[in-house]
């Protein structure tokens, strides 16, 4: 965890060095009126909230930096098959979003189904189909028929 | 109007058949959710908010409410016969009630987490319907510094007690200020981190960031470790789920101080069930007269948790429903749930919508009959969904809540959103950053915000107002002893050390 935390501690420093630029760039007030004597600018509550945080990462680093290693307590994130089906879930959830207006609400959830069930959690051929055929088609009733919420189609209308 | 006849008009509202379905699946799924281990009752939670959105309010929170207190009685169930809590909160149950099912007595102890849980949970229920009202006229007099210092508690207090480090925890509570801030500013009308996207100015939308914070990434570090061995067959044969009259004699003062510890804790901002659980099976520890015997399968080390995880979850609605102020992670949640669907949290939330806070209410004592029928005659039943292969039921949480969240409005933009904190997630749990300060700085944001500049403008830009008022003053002292209290006990023995050594 020791290298962990320095790199962690760096990337949410740069972070907060953005939040905190970010901030003072807001303008000072959209609506001029109602200013007392004393009325925070809408940047402030950011501005500072990147200042604590940027102030904790220093810390976090310099703590890090100061212990000893850990030795077989390094490994933060897992190897090879593990790690692999974490990113083809992310990559899979991310075709989808991207996939759905195309392929429309039906196709698109029965092929990430049919996706995560045989590939990522390796289940059985037949297994999958019929259970990514059952979930797509219940959650399209539930969602589509009964609480009639308008899900993406495709340009043949489902 | 009187505690008695709210309660009247709360069960009136509750008893309706079609209240009293969505409380039993409210329970149901809240048992099958702590039943399975891997999926808590914040994701759980979560993915029922989009999903409830088009019922009536106080129907959708008798359903998530029923889900929250229901994972407290199921979290046991694989805690005593596996060894593997079904949450966190189910940790400590661990301890004494798999020893007892070792021993062969995995009835009494499944027995009493299920009366435990009912007991203690009945009892904190009671103290929320005679506490709500007498906190509410008190509450109401409250101005904006007692409300900065009630967020500032409810924020600090959930930092200092969750996750490994303080650092962390502190790094996530601002992290979940800064993401609070997106959209427009409440006060000013000012846009701030949008640039240019129309999406943005209502926020990143709460529901988003939960369902992927919590259920996402919750998924996701669930498929890369081999689970399969939580799954193997269990084998249950039970004789009894009745304790003796021994085991009750010997639960009963862990029973009732853990429904007391489990009340107050829950009720505190920022506090929820796992804190409780902990804290009452150590407190036993100190009262008993034989602290050599926890662990070995005793079964005050069953009752005293159980029954505080259960009050804690029913207490956490006080400061909810009262104040506006989650009392845990679950509860900010549903806060943020609340005004989803159009509800304004605070104190006026018992005037302006007596139904939905006594119905609500009134539905948790029926819930808890329910599920104490549900845990203890059909307690076959769960076992054998355990057999399930979970394998099967990870995709399927992933596809609920995408579903679920591009129903709520109707856009993809929030897949993304979500998808992002899927991952933000997963790496925070990875490298130890805790989840629930995120979540409880995201729904208390605005209320510090407006609260604290409102503050600032009383007092023409002093910080000392939130010092000088009495209840403000004894919040913010509380609340800075707590967090500072790590640092000055590291402090004192680093010091007692030095002498020590010289």
């Amino acid at each position: 965890m020791k290298k962990a935390d320095q790199i962690s501690g760096v990337v949410v420093l740069l972070f907060s060095a953005l939040v905190i630029a970010e901030s003072l760039r807001i303008p000072e007030q959209a609506v001029a009126a109602g200013r007392t004597n004393f009325a925070p600018v809408p940047g402030f509550l950011p501005f500072w909230a990147g200042v604590i945080l940027a102030i904790f990462a220093t810390m976090l680093i310099v703590s890090a930096l100061l212990r000893p290693a850990e030795p077989g307590k390094e490994a933060v994130f897992p190897r090879g098959w593990a790690l692999a089906s974490v990113a083809l879930l992310a990559a899979s959830v991310a075709a989808y979003i991207f996939l759905l207006d195309v392929l429309g609400y039906l196709v698109d959830t029965l092929l990430i189904n049919i996706f995560l069930l045989r590939v990522v959690m390796q289940v059985q051929w037949q297994t999958s189909l019929v259970v990514a055929l059952l979930a797509s088609v219940s959650l399209y009733t539930i969602f589509q028929v009964l609480l009639g919420v308008g899900l993406p189609t495709n340009a043949f209308g489902f | 109007m009187d505690v008695w006849s709210n309660l009247l008009v709360g069960f009136q509202i509750a008893l309706t058949p079609y209240n009293l379905l969505f409380c039993f699946l409210g329970c149901l799924l809240g048992t099958l959710i702590g039943v399975l281990p891997g999926i808590g009752p914040a994701a759980g939670v979560a993915i029922l908010v989009p999903l409830t959105f088009g019922l009536p309010p106080t129907t959708a929170f008798i359903v998530m409410a029923g889900v929250f207190y229901g994972t407290m009685y199921g979290g046991s169930t694989t805690a005593i016969l596996m060894n593997v809590p079904g949450e966190a909160a189910s940790v400590v149950t661990c301890l004494d009630g798999y020893q007892m099912a070792r021993q062969g007595r995995a009835g009494p102890a499944l027995g009493m987490a299920a009366f435990a849980s009912f007991i203690a949970g009945t009892f904190a229920i009671i103290l929320l319907t005679f506490t709500a009202v007498p906190l509410v006229n008190a509450a109401l007099a409250f101005g904006p510094p007692e409300y900065f210092a009630l967020a500032f508690m409810g924020l600090t207090l959930v930092t200092s007690l969750t996750g490994k480090s303080l650092l962390k925890g502190l790094m996530s509570a601002a992290f979940g200020i800064i993401i609070a801030c997106v959209g427009v500013d409440a006060m000013s009308g000012q846009t701030r981190f949008t640039y240019g996207q129309i999406y943005l100015l209502d926020g990143l939308g709460f529901i988003n960031v939960a369902v992927g914070l919590f259920a996402l990434s919750e998924v996701m570090i669930n498929i890369e470790k081999p689970m399969a061995e939580v799954y193997t067959r269990v084998k249950l044969s039970l004789k009894t789920l009745f304790p003796s009259r021994q085991d009750w004699r010997d639960s009963r003062g862990a029973l009732a101080r853990g429904s007391v510890i489990g009340f107050i804790i829950g009720a505190l901002p920022g506090t929820g069930p796992t804190i409780a659980s902990f804290i009452s099976y150590a407190a036993e520890k100190k009262f008993s007269k034989h602290p050599e015997k926890f662990g070995t399968g005793i079964i005050e080390g069953v009752a005293a948790p159980e029954g505080a995880n259960n009050a804690a979850a029913q207490g956490s609605f006080v400061p909810m429903l009262t104040l506006g102020i989650p009392g845990s992670g679950v509860t900010a949640i549903l806060l943020g749930a609340l005004m989803v669907h159009g509800l304004r949290p605070g104190p006026m939330l018992m005037q302006n919508n007596p139904e939905f806070v006594w119905g609500l209410i009134a539905s948790m004592y029926i819930g808890n009959v329910m599920l104490l029928i549900l845990n203890l005659p059909l307690l076959g039943v769960w076992v054998q969904i355990l057999r399930i292969p979970y394998r099967i039921i990870m995709p399927l949480i992933v596809t609920i809540s995408l579903t679920g969240i591009y129903a709520t409005e109707t856009t993809i933009f929030d897949l993304w959103v979500m998808l992002a904190f899927g991952v933000i997630g997963y790496l925070m749990r990875k490298l130890d950053y805790p989840l629930a300060p995120v979540v409880l700085a995201v729904v208390l944001g605005p209320l510090v915000e407006t609260s604290l500049k409102q503050s600032l403008v009383i007092s023409g830009g002093s910080l000392a107002i939130f010092f000088t008022r009495p209840i403000s003053a004894a919040l913010m002292v509380f609340s800075l002893l707590f967090l500072l209290a790590p640092l000055f006990s590291n402090l004192w023995q680093k010091l007692g050390k030095d002498t020590g050594d010289a």
